[in-house]
């Protein structure tokens, strides 16, 4: 493999950051965590984002062919680009500021103006460098005008002794005053312009759209007149606020939620796409969140739109839901009231040892793992439902049913914390116990980080499996999620269980863990792939709940849910 | 800054004797000793049923000025969409977040006799008034108003 790679190496387009991911998923089995990385494209272009694993994926295979063309290239099927994995870029500040001052420069040459001026025509198009191009040699003037700039290299604002200058502000008339001018040509001396910027980026926040001090003047305070007239905080508070609005008003930008966290990403998923893709971006600082809505965490295969009717739902039915989701329940055979303090659904009553699953409260036996089935609503009972009234009880009962599975599995999600430090006990039990090292039990954590992740999803894909409409598409789906749903309580059994000290069992255990968690992760990716190629295909038919949010949605979301 | 704003109210207290603004019928400080209030009195505008009304405003400068604009009140009780009934607060964006330092008191309180004329029912003050006006019912909007005008702002000017 080592010779392979070096033989590639001249010829590779395939940056070192990337060859490091690529090796990494060529010998190291559980390659779930290079995956993840794996869609920090560097180059962040947005069209190669969900087109297959052409391209620069397949240089293994070229170099063996000799001549291409004869063979479509070979990809293995993990080495091709997930559909559910959008392609992102984290940036730190410093990049963010160069990019800044690149778009400037560019525009600057194009329009042969200074880059301030074009700082401020980018500002005022938020940005978009194609509109503002376009715009401006259609009707110079004009576009400059309602941007607030004057375009004229002669007129550069810089400090000057006017003689006979009286200030309009300060009415100060002293022979060696200072004053300035913004190209406009409305003079005001040095003193009075630092203090009235100051006020407006101090009190005010201001930085993009401070106007000249003349009343019913729109020309915009630029960066340069800005640094000839405040002190150093001041103008590292104005800088600062300029970054925040080029993030802020940028559609491929978005600045990191976590408290205190200084990145931004860059995802190349415009708003209107929204309906069809579920843009999840993971930060430098680890904080996994949606590129589209800005919630943390990862929503998939849930959109944007769903997650927040799906979410306004849950408020508004606050009051069942408390009722609902109320943190004990009734042993369904000698009536003990049983609280969940852990992540599965098998529930054994301490008192009469009546085991009985969590979810639906029927017997365990019958949730063998042939054909476990508490995932689906059997939804005969509603078509049986003939008055009305019955009727909207079903409604409510299904929602119930989904919310249910949806609330807990937020909550064993939300137990895993707990899990995490059992984990971490029973790992130093497994090294006292066995010959294995530390690097040998981590299988344990990973374990524990894979039934979070993939609880995650299942939470989500009850949200949207409740605004499904009953098709073949939607029994498939459900199959999916059922798989994902036993293979993960089987997991969480297993890292539930108490520890046997015995050095072949903990081996064994091991080997069990270990399939079980790969198996998880190998549903998950079935549920997410299937999930996201649908979404791209326009392949879901929403139900009646979901039509009225398709014309309030985004325009996209409107089309697929009515086709 | 202080230094500052005593000569800009003093250079604007002697512009203000030597012309007059549109509307401004009288702008000068409470007392001789302290420039930071004053009282102005504007004339409602012509075609308006404000018109031939006085109405007092009481002004109160802030030691920012001119970074940061008057406190402007109506003394006169003035019925208006933007004016509060009792207190005679007034809403105007240039008090607020428009105001930039290139004006003056003079051509502040010329922009409040024109705000009479020119009601923004959509932001309002006196809730009463800008209903009148959202309806539509231009009749007794005006009808209203020149009855208050009549009431306070005719006749002595020392009415309150």
């Amino acid at each position: 493999m080592d010779d392979l790679d070096e033989m590639n190496s001249p010829v590779s387009p395939i940056s070192p950051q990337k060859r490091r991911h690529h090796d990494l998923s060529q010998d190291d089995d559980e390659d779930e965590d290079a995956l993840a990385e794996f869609a920090m494209d560097e180059d962040g272009d947005q069209d190669d984002d969900f087109d297959g694993g052409d391209g620069e994926d397949d240089d293994d295979v070229d170099i063996d062919m000799g001549n291409s063309g004869v063979f479509s290239p070979v990809v293995a099927d993990r080495d091709r680009d997930k559909t559910h994995i959008v392609s992102f870029t984290v940036h730190a500040v410093p990049a963010i500021v160069e990019t800044q001052t690149r778009e400037a420069n560019h525009v600057a040459t194009l329009l042969g103006t200074q880059p301030e001026h074009a700082a401020t025509l980018l500002r005022a198009f938020r940005w978009n460098k194609e509109r503002l191009i376009d715009l401006y040699f259609n009707d110079p003037d004009a576009t400059s005008a309602t941007a607030g700039v004057i375009l004229d290299s002669r007129k550069q604002p810089r400090p000057l002794v006017v003689p006979g200058f009286v200030c309009d502000v300060c009415c100060a008339d002293d022979d060696d005053l200072l004053s300035l001018a913004l190209s406009c040509g409305h003079r005001f001396c040095v003193g009075c312009y630092g203090h009235y910027v100051e006020t407006k980026i101090k009190d005010e926040g201001e930085s993009r759209r401070i106007q000249c001090m003349q009343r019913g003047c729109g020309v915009i305070v630029d960066e340069k007149t800005v640094e000839q007239c405040v002190g150093k905080d001041v103008l590292a508070k104005y800088k600062d606020l300029l970054l925040r609005t080029f993030v802020d008003d940028s559609d491929f930008y978005r600045w990191c939620p976590a408290p205190n966290c200084q990145f931004a990403v860059e995802c190349h998923v415009t708003p209107a796409r929204l309906a069809r893709v579920v843009p999840t971006v993971t930060c430098q600082c680890g904080t996994t969140f949606c590129f589209g809505c800005g919630a943390t965490g990862d929503h998939k295969p849930c959109t944007c739109w769903l997650v927040k009717k799906w979410l306004k739902k849950c408020a508004d039915d606050s009051e069942t839901s408390n009722w609902i989701s109320a943190n004990t329940k009734e042993c369904t055979k000698c009536g003990s009231t049983i609280e969940k303090n852990g992540g599965c659904n098998h529930m054994t009553c301490r008192r009469c040892k009546h085991e009985f699953c969590w979810v639906c409260a029927g017997p365990w036996s019958e949730h063998g793992t042939q054909w476990y089935n508490c995932n689906r609503f059997d939804e005969k009972e509603a078509v049986e439902a003939r008055d009305h009234q019955a009727k909207s009880r079903a409604a409510l009962q299904r929602y119930l049913h989904y919310y249910n599975r949806y609330a807990n599995h937020e909550q064993s999600a939300k137990l895993s914390q707990e899990l995490h430090s059992k984990t971490e006990k029973k790992m130093s039990e497994v090294q006292a116990n066995s010959t294995l090292s530390w690097i040998e039990v981590q299988f344990l954590r990973k374990a524990v980080d894979v039934v979070v992740d993939c609880r995650t999803t299942l939470k989500w894909t009850y949200a949207f499996a409740y605004y499904l409409a009953r098709d073949n598409q939607t029994a498939l789906f459900e199959d999916n999620q059922r798989d994902l749903e036993m293979a993960v309580e089987q997991l969480s059994e297993l890292l539930e269980r108490p520890l046997e000290p015995e050095a072949d069992k903990i081996a064994e255990l091991k080997r069990v863990v270990q399939d079980k968690s790969v198996y998880c992760s190998s549903r998950r990716e079935v549920v997410l792939e299937d999930t996201a190629k649908g979404l791209l295909e326009d392949r879901w038919k929403y139900n009646t709940d979901a039509q009225p949010a398709g014309s309030a949605g985004p325009s996209g979301g409107g089309s697929s849910s009515s086709a | 800054m202080s230094e500052a704003t005593l000569k800009r109210l003093l250079k604007e207290l002697r512009d203000s004797q030597r012309n007059e603004a549109e509307y401004v019928e009288d702008l000068h400080p409470v007392d001789d000793d302290n420039l930071f209030e004053w009282i102005a009195v504007v004339r409602g505008p012509v075609d308006t049923p404000y018109d031939g009304g006085r109405f007092e405003i009481s002004i109160k400068v802030p030691v920012s000025y001119p970074l940061a604009p008057p406190t402007m009140n109506f003394v006169t009780t003035v019925c208006h969409p933007n004016v509060q009934f009792k207190t005679g607060e007034i809403c105007l964006d240039l008090l607020k977040t428009a105001w930039s330092p290139a004006w003056t008191l003079q051509s502040a309180c010329s922009a409040v006799a024109m705000l009479l004329g020119q009601p923004e029912p959509d932001s309002p003050l006196n809730v009463d008034a800008a209903n009148i006006l959202r309806c539509g019912d231009t009749r007794a909007y005006r009808s209203l108003v020149r009855m208050y005008v009549e009431l306070h702002a005719m006749g002595s000017s020392n009415d309150e």
